[in-house]
């Protein structure tokens, strides 16, 4: 039996953009644990939520995180209007899925180029990132914003998309859709990325049930669990919506589920933009949350289920704010997928956990 | 469509709740703490946590009220962990313990309070100046709308009569108490000025339109 | 001249920023913007950068981190400012655990502001970096021919 040693991970190390520590004990080659020191992004920003108001704080909101920012305004917006009890009319909802599933081929298309990289496909990487330019150029159309996008706000939306507008977008995500076969046809064939991804980073159905993982990391192991299944806000006007998983558990599976759940965000977008109805795109808003007054809500990010929570005080201001987002609540799954696997592997399966640090530290 | 409801919990059930559920089939989804700032608590240095389990679409949201935290060891309250039945809810307890200074016993990967650097201990139990000033308003904003009301009461049994309902009632003082307790101080000061010095413009007028005459 | 002028090789640490400005520094050295037109390369290692790009604010627990990096890069080296967290610590500067900028802990020559800041104002950022590697550089030679002399 060889000596343990520990290798530090990180914080700074190319295969993630973001901080993250982790101290891997091995015994040659083989990872036997790994433990995780987080708190490099840590700001604070829940304890802003008593110097901003309720409509203010929703601009720190969608600044957790840079890549799930449109999806943390409508979390917040969503949980703010529960506390007042606001209905939004049906076109912002409408609005607020488009952009969020467009967020969500964004965010896939951003992880697709990393894990490229990661497993040394630099010209992968550059396909992928050359067709989210693409979907950065629709919100630039719509938003004015390349990433902070600003749109949502308690009670519906500030823009509307119109006719000539959607056509557009349709045609460019026409446009992508084609070219994105391309990639995942590579993504999911191709012998060099097969050989890093299958039978790596095992984790099986039982386990990511007992650990309460969500997301892409968990339906890559056959856990139907979704949030837009639950058809809340504009997801109820879908017609059909079933959650993509796998069967594998294994590093290829999760490249697998979010290769497909791209094409079904496409579709969604499609149907939405076909069946949005005419009307107001917001309410407008009075009053405040009353003293005492609670409200959760759960999202579907694209890294997985994203939790929130609010408490009002009777004033503008509101006395807690909380998201949980997926990242925390797979970092248990992270810890166990890597023990046991090998030194050389630990880059792609933690990649392939689609990591947000700056989301889980707020 | 999901569904969320908040349920009380007892801070002796924390544990036996968890195994139940685990043995249940629910989610563990998550664990927060919330500073009771309000002083309503009958303990100085208290949060409340909440403990939140799905399943099959439903989201249920425990809730363990004033839970007595701190560095006193003598007068805190105790939480245990439930990472021997949920271990992803490490994360939660360790930030638990570092920003809001409950103390959690048994964590399975326990970072004995190196979860986060911060600069100051318990970050999230102080409570700032602006928080402060917002619950004093609330209280201020919800009296005021109480006397409001009782003002309204009392003027209805004594018999309003057509005339003056169907005119808009005169601001009363109440009104723009009520308007005013809503504001920032320095905002509400800079009004009251306003409509003091208006008063006093108002007096002068008819003062000079009296000599007039 | 003597050396660098043209090809500045990176290194990005993201301090505690939102992720934005991290994936923007990416997105300019990618199709699109195609930030490695000027020779820019993004490299995992603090000994072969010239141009130290930081993203976010710094706080408690990567102040260490940042410095480390810093007194590792070889001289002549840059430090950019990438968004506006970096250049004061923009809408987080108020929160209990940031404090403040990038330059709290490393002099910064360059500061590109922006929410998130913009490729095209990353560009602009690195090119002025460049140029003040130039004068750094020609700066280190003189000394060396003073030192010499």
């Amino acid at each position: 039996m060889s000596k343990a040693t520990i290798i530090p991970f990180g914080p700074q190390h190319p295969v993630l953009p973001e901080p993250l520590h982790l101290d891997l004990v091995v015994e040659d080659e083989t990872v036997v644990e790994a433990i995780p020191q987080i708190g490099f992004v840590h700001r604070g920003l829940e304890k802003l939520v008593e110097t901003r108001d309720y409509n203010q704080f929703i601009y720190v909101a969608e600044r957790i995180c840079g890549i799930c920012a449109f999806g943390h305004s409508l979390g917040y917006a969503e949980t703010v209007e529960a506390l007042m009890g606001v209905e939004v009319p049906k076109r912002a909802e409408y609005l607020r899925v488009i952009w969020h599933e467009i967020s969500r081929i964004h965010s896939h298309l951003l992880w697709l180029g990393l894990a490229a990289d990661a497993f040394g496909f630099e010209s992968l990487f550059m396909h992928c990132w050359r067709l989210r330019e693409r979907v950065l150029d629709i919100f630039e159309k719509t938003t004015g914003g390349r990433v902070i996008l600003s749109v949502v706000s308690v009670g519906g939306v500030n823009r509307d998309i119109d006719s000539t507008q959607m056509d557009e977008i349709l045609h460019i995500l026409d446009g992508i859709e084609d070219d994105y076969r391309q990639i995942m046809q590579v993504m999911l064939t191709d012998a060099s990325v097969k050989n890093r991804t299958v039978g790596v980073g095992h984790i099986s159905y039982e386990d990511a049930v007992s650990l309460c993982m969500v997301g892409p990391f968990a339906r890559a192991s056959n856990v139907a669990y979704d949030v837009r299944m639950f058809g809340h806000g504009g997801y109820g006007e879908l017609s059909d919506f079933r959650p993509l998983c796998a069967t594998e558990g294994d590093c290829y599976a999760r490249v697998k589920v979010r290769c497909e759940e791209v094409l079904q965000s496409i579709a969604i977008v499609k149907e939405m933009a076909a069946k949005i109805p005419a009307g107001d795109i917001a309410v407008p808003v009075k009053g405040s949350p009353a003293a005492g007054a609670e409200s959760a809500n759960i999202l579907e990010q694209p890294r997985g289920e994203c939790y929130y929570y609010a408490r009002g005080n009777g004033t503008k201001y509101l006395d807690r704010m909380r998201m949980r987002t997926p990242t925390s609540q797979n970092l248990a799954g992270m810890v166990s997928v890597l023990e046991g696997c090998d030194l050389a592997d630990v880059n792609m399966i933690i990649l392939t956990i689609d990591p947000c640090i700056s989301c889980t530290e707020r | 469509m999901f569904t969320s409801e908040f349920m009380p919990l007892a801070l002796e059930n924390v544990a036996s709740e968890a195994a139940q559920r685990k043995s249940d089939g629910w989610r563990f989804v998550q664990l927060l703490a919330v500073a009771d700032n309000t002083g309503s608590g009958d303990r100085d240095n208290a949060v409340d946590l909440v403990y939140s389990y799905m399943k099959d679409g439903r989201l249920e949201n425990l809730v363990v009220k004033n839970v007595a935290v701190g560095e006193d060891e003598a007068k805190v309250d105790t939480v245990p962990s439930i990472t021997d039945q949920y271990l992803s809810a490490f994360v939660f307890e360790n930030e638990a313990h570092d920003l809001f200074g409950v103390h959690i016993a048994n964590i399975a990967i326990d970072f004995a309070g190196h979860f986060y650097q911060v600069p100051v201990r318990e970050p999230m139990t102080i409570i700032s100046p602006e928080q402060k000033e917002a619950h004093e308003r609330a209280a201020k904003m919800a009296a005021a709308k109480a006397a409001k009301e009782k003002a309204a009461a009392a003027g209805k049994t004594s018999g309003a009569d057509a005339e003056n309902a169907a005119k808009p009632a005169p601001k009363s003082d109440a009104d723009i108490e009520a308007k005013l307790a809503g504001l920032p101080p320095e905002k509400a000061a800079k009004i009251r000025a306003a409509m003091e010095a208006k008063a006093a413009k108002e007096k002068a007028a008819q003062k000079g339109e009296a000599g007039n005459e | 001249m003597a050396f660098a002028s043209k090809s500045p090789w990176v290194i990005h640490y993201d301090g505690s920023s939102c992720n934005g400005c991290d994936i923007e520094v990416l997105a300019t050295l990618c199709p699109g913007f195609d930030g490695e037109r000027f020779g820019v390369i993004n490299t995992g290692n603090p000994k072969h950068a010239d141009i130290f790009l930081v993203t976010g604010s710094i706080n408690e627990q990567n102040i260490e981190v940042v410095r480390q990096i810093y007194d590792q890069m070889v001289e002549p080296k840059v430090v950019v400012a990438c968004g506006i967290c970096a250049c004061t610590g923009g809408i987080f500067h108020d929160c209990y655990n940031v404090l403040g900028g990038v330059d709290k802990a490393i002099p910064v020559d360059v500061y590109a502001p922006g929410c998130a800041v913009r490729p095209e104002a990353l560009i602009d950022a690195i090119v002025q970096g460049i140029a003040v590697l130039d004068e750094k550089s020609a700066a280190l030679e003189q000394k060396k021919k003073e030192g010499v002399a």
